[in-house]
């Protein structure tokens, strides 16, 4: 059955308008926009894309392998039907030479005929001289021949030179693989006298001329499909090559990557915060590089964990567990009585006057002592006992497996090991002390906090009750205490809300017959028993907790208060200022507010300031000072004299009043070195323009001493005791006389 | 060999040809005649010959020393060198002189001494004479085909030999006709095919395989090129065919017996012909006259594949292999 060529054609054409159609209506962009999104949904994975990186690669080198193959293979199939149809050329050459020789039908129909016997020739045409006139054709029956278009003058032209060597082809491709020839038919003539002296080595002049052309027309078709097939066979069996290929670079690749897997399980303890982790060095050097530095990155992490936690439980100044780390421990050691065991104690260090400490010589001395009362204690403490610093300068101790009696062996050792502590510093030598409130652990059923209020309470009984001494917690006696439950901090707290401050009047008599009925204003606070607390007891509490002044300034509004009600002008009140009162924003206002709404005048008051303070802020002191002297106000320096070398300063301080300090006055009757010293001072400060007072005057002779002293005033316990009400009647004592000699 | 002619050609352009028109006081007594085909009663005027050669070939020079020697002191050999035309003009010097004869080698001599046509010319070694019109009662010629000599060691070599086959351009018909009554006589049949162009004879060269035993390759330069003549014999050598060959290169194609003229046979002819012309205005005789000698080589390798069985008394043109 013939081939129907057109319908197949139209049939090819369709089919391929159909596959070209289907390409440009996908959305490649949206598919790739999916994927990727589904990609980062599930998490990419190195493996993964570098498999997929390899698989395109393999993908695009297939694909480029193929094309370039194709390419090659149809480039070598045109070459070698140039090269056929050069041999086809000249076999029609000698085919065509009875058209050109003779008008010989018969030879002509007979060589012409032959051609049908090679179906790659499509066509065969022999023409005239002038490349134009048909002499002779041949055309394949059956299939397709494709046309192409008669030679142009210019090509005739062209191929027809014959100055040229060899003979000019002209190659034409079509798409249906046809490829048309067009060659000029040269007969040669040796040159006239050539063939006397004819040689085949020399190169003879020949005489050359073009009598016609062959136009040939060979298909290649049938060479192109069985190409195409066996390049598709080829492609496919390339195609499974690189699948397996592939497959096995995969399991490659994968086991290649096995060691980055397998960091991911350190990596996730690390990431959990376990430190104790070793990353496997061996293996290829890339992985063993990575994995000494995880391994260094891990060592520092560990070590600066380690530090952190020390940092976390342990005190930075003394290097004892800090309150956190022993409120924990305290609470393992509740639990552990709870169950069953035996009972511990708690301690409660409190450092006696370590604020004067800090005050005198500056808090980096406050801090030495620390250290060095940590250093002194921590020897004695047991392995299993926990001692920390609780803050400030209280220390704590949790000790194990103790009872009664060993409370009071720890706490009595303990004392004794202070008492043999001395603290030098400025060249001084100091003994410290401290007071130790225990409360025994022996009930399960108390938390953390209720016991270290036991402790607490006895701490500060022990300091209400002389210092430098211990008490243990006993829950019958405190019981009503531990009901009000209520700390320090929330406790002054309360009072300074509701303005419970009491305050207690001790009187400064007149040495001199002043007129004044001065008195220093000091602080109480209301106990729940009808008495008051005394400064002692909550004074470092007030202190820590950032509270004095709060209390400064209640003292001072309760006191122009008073001195409102007594509407006497001569009544002065001498306040206590502490360092933390300095702090407050505009005190000169504060004060002008006070007064004035008292309608009081400033002159009525006397602020009091710790010499030890007015030496480390002098300079801050000097300018407000300066201020509150020019409105009225007046200042004394307290405890003067205990350091000597403290006369320089006061010449730069606006002070009224020297305040000897009362160890001085309590040894100036057997002194007298005492007595030499306050003489000195009395001295001094009349030379500066300023009144003397004498603090913790012990009897009558110190008075009459004072007097012939020359000291403008006294204080103390022995003439009157301070009290809520104003003691008018020590003002109104007579002068003493003095006892005769002993 | 050159300088001698040279210097042969020197002394006697001083002594003669130098000179204007001379008569020969004395002339020179020619060399005796072997053969004389003419006899004239007359006592000749022996005229000077010029020896016009084409180009300074062994094809030319052999017989151009050949025929000095023969004509000794009054010929005088001259090469040319210049252009076609810078030769005729040299040549007209000499239009009107009747005392003097002319031999022409080769083509190029051959068609610059048509200009002297009124005067005694014979040339040789050319082929196709009949292209040039070289043939005039005053210009004759000397064959360079030696015909019978050809059929005669074919039939030698080959006593079966029945059928040649020769294809020639136009124009040699005397000598074909020559060629085929000297085949007869050898009882060969000269089968002739006239072609127009190397392709023409290629074609005709594979038509007449089928008629004859072999070839004889004559060298019609108008007809033949270097790749035709390589196919022809690759195609008697494959197709079994004998080829008679004018050179003896076409031996190494595959050729049978290469034969070509006689240096010597053409001066001899060439002297002839001139003293027949000694005191004739014309040139007497034919046309052509044929060689009946020639130069044979035989291909003893090709001799070997037809299974021949060369003579003894060919066995000396045998080739070294």
């Amino acid at each position: 059955m013939p081939l129907n060529i057109a319908k197949l054609r139209k049939n090819s054409s369709a089919g391929f308008n159909r596959l070209r159609n289907t390409l440009l209506s996908i959305d490649f962009p949206k598919i790739k926009k999916n994927l990727t999104a589904r990609v980062q949904r599930k998490g990419s994975s190195l493996a993964n894309r570098i498999l997929l990186l390899q698989f395109a690669w393999t993908i695009f080198i297939y694909i480029l392998v193929i094309t370039a193959l194709w390419f090659a293979t149809n480039l070598v199939v045109e070459s070698s039907v140039r090269h056929q149809g050069e041999g086809w050329i000249a076999k029609l050459d000698e085919l065509g030479i009875p058209i050109y020789a003779a008008d010989n039908p018969a030879q002509l129909k007979k060589a012409i005929s032959s051609l049908s016997n090679f179906p790659e020739i499509a066509r065969a045409k022999y023409l005239d001289e002038t490349g134009k006139n048909v002499l002779a054709e041949y055309t394949r029956k059956g299939g397709l021949v494709d046309d192409f278009s008669p030679l142009s003058d210019e090509r005739i032209k062209e191929i027809g030179r014959v100055d040229v060597e060899r003979k000019t082809l002209l190659y034409e491709k079509s798409g249906n693989s046809q490829m048309h020839i067009s060659a000029p038919i040269w007969v040669k003539s040796v040159a006239s006298d050539g063939m006397v002296n004819y040689s085949m080595g020399k190169k003879s002049i020949e005489k050359v001329e073009t009598i016609g052309f062959i136009e040939l027309v060979l298909d290649y078709g049938k060479m192109t499909r069985e190409l195409n097939r066996n390049i598709f066979n080829a492609s496919i069996f390339i195609a499974l090559i690189m699948l397996a290929a592939a497959f096995v670079v995969r399991v490659m690749v994968r086991r290649a990557l096995m060691p980055l897997s397998r960091l991911e399980e350190p990596l996730t303890r690390l990431a959990n915060g376990e430190t104790d982790v070793t990353v496997n060095t061996s293996g290829d050097k890339e992985i063993a590089r990575i994995g000494v530095a995880l391994n260094t990155t891990i060592s520092a992490l560990k070590e600066r964990d380690d530090a952190l936690r020390r940092l976390a439980v342990h005190d930075s100044l003394t290097g004892l567990v800090n309150r956190a780390f022993f409120v924990d421990r305290l609470d393992q050691e509740i639990k552990r009585v709870a169950r069953g065991g035996a009972s511990g104690a708690l301690f409660f260090f409190d450092l006696d006057r370590f604020k004067n400490i800090n005050d005198t010589y500056g808090h980096a001395a406050g801090d030495r002592l620390l250290i060095q009362v940590a250093k002194q204690l921590g020897p004695r403490i047991r392995e299993n006992d926990v001692f920390a610093r609780y803050g400030g300068d209280e220390f704590t101790l949790l000790a194990c497996n103790v009872d009664q009696r060993n409370v009071h062996e720890i706490a009595e050792s303990f004392i004794a090991l202070m008492r043999e502590f001395t603290f030098y510093e400025a060249g001084d030598m100091l003994k410290i002390y401290f007071s130790v409130g225990v409360t025994l652990i022996n009930d399960g059923s108390l938390t953390v906090q209720e016991f270290l209020k036991e402790a607490d309470a006895a701490v500060h009984q022990a300091k209400t009750q002389g210092r430098n001494c211990f008490r243990i917690f006993s829950r019958d006696t405190h019981a009503t205490t531990e009901e009000t439950g209520v700390g320090w901090h929330e406790r002054l707290q309360e009072v300074l809300r509701k303005q419970q401050a009491i305050l207690y009047y001790q009187p400064m008599i007149g040495l001199k017959g002043q007129r004044e009925n001065t008195y220093e204003v000091l602080l109480r606070l209301p106990d729940t028993e009808q008495k008051v607390i005394s400064p002692g007891a909550f004074m470092s509490a007030a202190e820590r907790f950032g509270l004095m002044a709060e209390f400064d300034s209640q003292i001072i509004s309760k006191a122009a208060q008073a001195l409102s009600e007594l509407k006497n002008p001569q009544v002065i009140f001498s306040v206590n200022l502490s360092e933390q009162f300095f702090m407050k924003e505009d005190i000169p206002g504060f004060l002008e507010a006070t007064i004035s709404s008292y309608h009081i005048e400033p002159g009525q008051f006397m602020f009091e300031l710790s010499q030890s303070y007015i030496v480390r802020n002098i300079e801050k002191l000097q300018n407000i000072l300066a201020v509150l002297t020019q409105r009225g106000y007046r200042f004394a320096i307290d405890d003067f004299g205990a350091d000597f070398g403290s006369f320089n300063y006061i010449k730069k301080f606006p002070a009224h009043l020297l305040k000897i300090d009362g160890s001085l006055i309590e040894q100036i009757t057997t002194d007298n070195i005492a007595k030499a010293t306050v003489r000195a001072i009395v001295e001094v400060a009349a030379e500066l323009n300023m009144q003397t007072i004498a603090k913790n005057v012990t009897d009558e002779d110190s008075i009459v001493l004072l007097r012939e002293l020359g000291v403008g005033y006294a204080q103390g316990n022995f003439i009157a005791v301070p009290s809520p009400k104003l003691n008018t009647a020590a003002h109104e004592r007579k002068e003493p006389r003095r006892k005769g000699p002993k | 060999m050159v300088f001698r002619l040279m210097a042969i050609a020197v002394v006697l352009g001083v002594l003669g040809c130098a000179q204007p028109e001379q008569k020969p006081e004395a002339p020179p007594v020619p060399a005796p005649i072997k053969r004389q085909p003419v006899v004239k009663e007359e006592v000749p005027i022996v005229k000077d010959v010029i020896v016009l050669v084409s180009e300074d070939i062994a094809a030319y020079s052999e017989v151009a020393e050949a025929l000095a020697k023969k004509l000794g002191q009054r010929g005088s050999v001259r090469y040319l060198k210049g252009s076609q035309f810078e030769n005729m003009k040299m040549l007209a010097a000499y239009k009107d002189d009747k005392n003097k004869q002319f031999v022409s080698i080769g083509l190029n001599a051959s068609v610059t001494a048509k200009t002297l046509a009124d005067s005694q010319v014979v040339f040789c070694q050319v082929f196709n004479y009949q292209d040039y019109s070289l043939v005039t009662d005053r210009h004759k010629g000397v064959s360079m085909v030696p015909i019978s000599k050809t059929f005669s060691t074919w039939r030698a070599l080959v006593p079966g030999i029945s059928d040649i086959g020769v294809i020639t351009g136009m124009g040699l018909d005397d000598m074909m006709q020559k060629a085929k009554s000297v085949a007869k006589k050898h009882g060969v049949t000269l089968h002739h095919k006239v072609v127009n162009s190397d392709k023409e004879y290629q074609f005709a060269f594979k038509e007449m395989a089928g008629s004859v035993q072999g070839y004889w390759l004559l060298p019609d330069n108008r007809v033949l090129s270097g790749s035709i003549l390589r196919e022809v014999m690759t195609f008697s050598v494959r197709n079994g065919k004998q080829v008679a060959v004018f050179s003896d290169e076409l031996l190494n194609l595959g050729g049978l017996f290469s034969i070509s003229s006689d240096p010597e046979n053409i001066a001899q002819q060439v002297f002839e012909r001139l003293e027949q012309a000694q005191n004739v205005d014309t040139l007497p005789g034919a046309d052509i006259s044929y060689l009946d000698k020639a130069t044979l080589r035989i291909n003893s390798v090709m001799a070997q594949r037809f299974n021949l069985k060369i003579p003894k008394q060919y066995k000396k043109y045998q080739d070294a292999s």
